[in-house]
């Protein structure tokens, strides 16, 4: 897995819990999603 | 004020700090607190709604995602006041823009993806108001880590 690849989806980890956290049972899994 | 009951107060010391990385983090504190995990979401979801909490999530440190942070000031006529608040916030850069009895009469956070951005930032807000940016970008961190006591 290239560098650019991992920061894009560290990118898109932030983006997807600025607003907080998922309030479901398996929220790191509907990030992921 | 929400009344809070001691389960929602406990919700709020135990959840400040080291929320699981697990497959069902909820369900891990929950279990701590000895509640079902149906319960702690539900009971999180009204803390949020009645604004007890204002968001629940991870903070980020701008600075190692490659952005920027920088403190500002600005000395605002009075009579300008509001017009240049209303300006100032305008920008997505501005976070936690605050009023001050001193001749600095306007305090504010820019919060920007690169660290030219803080520049482009103040040269818009001082060609919008007309008025000097004083900038005190930070020199040293200092890790905090406030957790707030909730009386049970």
């Amino acid at each position: 897995m290239t560098q650019a690849l991992l920061d894009a989806i560290d990118r898109g980890l932030i983006v997807a819990t600025q607003d907080g956290l998922q309030l479901v049972p398996r929220p790191y899994e509907t990030i992921g999603t | 004020m929400p009344e809070l009951d001691a389960v929602d107060r406990q919700i709020i010391a135990k959840m400040q700090g080291e929320f699981p990385l697990c497959e069902r983090p909820y369900a891990a504190v929950a279990e701590v607190l000895g509640i079902p995990e149906g319960d702690l979401l539900s009971r999180l979801q009204r803390l949020l709604d009645t604004r007890v909490l204002t968001r629940f999530g991870p903070m980020m440190q701008v600075e190692r995602m490659g952005g920027a942070f920088v403190l500002a000031a600005l000395a605002v006529p009075e009579a300008r006041y509001d017009a240049v608040a209303t300006l100032v916030n305008a920008l997505p850069q501005v976070a936690h823009n605050y009023r001050r009895e001193h001749a600095f009469n306007m305090w504010f956070m820019l919060a920007t993806e690169t660290p030219a951005g803080i520049a482009e930032a103040i040269a818009r807000i001082e060609g919008d108001t007309g008025l000097k940016v004083r900038a005190f970008p930070k020199e040293r961190e200092y890790f905090v880590e406030m957790k707030l006591a909730v009386r049970q």
